[in-house]
């Protein structure tokens, strides 16, 4: 229960950091930690994923003018798809496969994101919208790669550090 | 096999609260909850936002240190001065109304609202701000969809796309779903739609080829759209594209405020 609240108030910080700070940074703006974090907890089969990814797009959603439940549908669907490609799938868990998770999975949840709002506004649920073009392909692919970069630089100082320590560890 | 079946019943169990939810927040019975979130979390927002932009600053003094205090007062001097010249512009244009219709008057004092910006829509593809009024006595019922948001002395950001109960959502002009009436203060006073593009510029496009334009030219509001009062300003004629094959022009607007710096707006409510 305790480590479902710290996670609650990881996830609330991680929300307020991404609206009010990452996005008035350039270059920064296009990264996007919750999602980072949901990923996170699906790989490593973190008990409350779900809860997680859930209560993360609850946040998202009411710091979006987009119909609600846009960012639930697509973090959670990415929380569950994770958890079961890298739990079930992916037979090993080294470097590449984790990057290329990390990779497809931020594709992934623009992609759902999108394709609901284009069909809402097809629908004529929620008002017209112009997300499929050029422009948003560029930003989702460079939050793609970035994404990757960054999970691939602490994969690698993480790796550094445990051989680093554990024969000290191991004394 | 079980642990399929227990990965299932999460599934269908997170489906089931996925449309509970939804359902909940349609008949607005989450309203409380959510209000409260927002009206806790907005001040410390508005700080972090703060905090946000004052890093964005310093990291650009550094970058252009010797020139941005001089830039800083060009642009300052540029932006007063052209909103002065629109202004003698409109007038000049009212005076020959006016002078057709005797006895009309009409003043250029706005019902405002003063508003903070505490953020950037959730989904990053979209530019979209959102706000926080200033005044907890400002009925939101007030504020409407499609009301224009100015900076200064009346220099347009972009109007209000949506009201999400303690929430407002700016659709600045340079978005891509953004289009404002507005003229060009050329000797015919051309008329046509202001439109972002990509997020980054404002063109203004379906200008007939017999419409002369020239770099320098301003841009301020129509006045054709209900909610958008006449003369705010938007910004200035850069450059002029041609293309033989097509009947219209384009004119790319470069516009007088840097979008990625606001801080506090004013809504007009009432003109």
């Amino acid at each position: 229960m305790f480590k479902l609240f710290i996670n609650i108030l990881i996830v609330i910080g991680l929300v307020v950091f991404k609206i009010s700070f990452l996005n008035t940074l350039p270059i920064f703006n296009i990264l996007n930690p919750v999602i980072i974090f949901i990923i996170f907890l699906a790989i490593t089969n973190n008990k409350h994923y779900i809860i997680m990814a859930f209560v993360a797009g609850y946040l998202l959603d009411l710091y979006s003018h987009y119909t609600f439940g846009i960012n639930i549908l697509s973090l959670t669907s990415v929380a569950i798809i994770s958890n079961y490609v890298y739990t079930s799938v992916l037979t090993s868990h080294r470097f590449l496969p984790l990057i290329f998770l990390f990779f497809i999975n931020i594709l992934l949840f623009h992609s759902i994101a999108i394709f609901t709002i284009s069909i809402l506004s097809f629908l004529k649920i929620s008002p017209p919208s112009n997300l499929i073009n050029l422009e948003t392909l560029k930003i989702i692919t460079s939050e793609a790669f970035y994404t990757g970069a960054i999970i691939a630089i602490f994969y690698l100082i993480n790796n550094f550090l445990q051989k680093k320590f554990s024969g000290i560890f191991l004394k | 096999m079980k642990k399929i079946s227990i990965k299932s019943k999460r599934a269908g169990l997170t489906v089931v609260a996925f449309m509970l939810l939804i359902f909940l927040h349609s008949l607005e019975i989450l309203n409380p909850i959510e209000k409260t979130i927002f009206n806790f979390f907005a001040p410390i927002q508005k700080n972090i936002y703060s905090f946000g932009l004052g890093i964005k600053d310093t990291v650009e003094t550094i970058k252009y240190k010797n020139n941005l205090t001089e830039t800083e007062i060009l642009k300052a001097q540029i932006r007063s001065l052209t909103l002065q010249n629109a202004k003698l512009k409109i007038l000049g244009e009212e005076n020959k109304i006016l002078k057709k219709e005797l006895g009309f008057s009409k003043t250029n004092e706005y019902d405002l609202v003063g508003a903070r910006v505490i953020g950037y829509d959730s989904l990053h593809n979209s530019t979209l701000l959102i706000l926080e009024l200033e005044d907890d006595n400002v009925n939101l019922d007030d504020i409407k969809i499609g009301m224009p948001v100015v900076v200064e002395d009346g220099i347009l950001v972009g109007k209000i796309s949506n009201i999400n109960q303690n929430k407002l959502f700016i659709q600045p002009l340079i978005s891509s779903e953004s289009a404002i009436a507005s003229t060009i203060l050329n000797s015919s006073y051309t008329t046509g739609i202001i439109e972002g593009e990509l997020n980054l510029a404002i063109k203004m496009k379906m200008i007939p080829q017999t419409e002369k334009i020239k770099a320098g030219d301003l841009i301020i509001t129509s006045g054709l759209e209900a909610e958008i009062p006449k003369g705010l300003l938007i910004g200035t004629v850069t450059k002029v594209s041609y293309d033989s094959l097509s009947p219209f022009q384009i004119a790319h607007i470069t516009p007088l405020i840097d979008f990625t710096n606001l801080s506090n707006v004013l809504i007009i409510k009432k003109y």
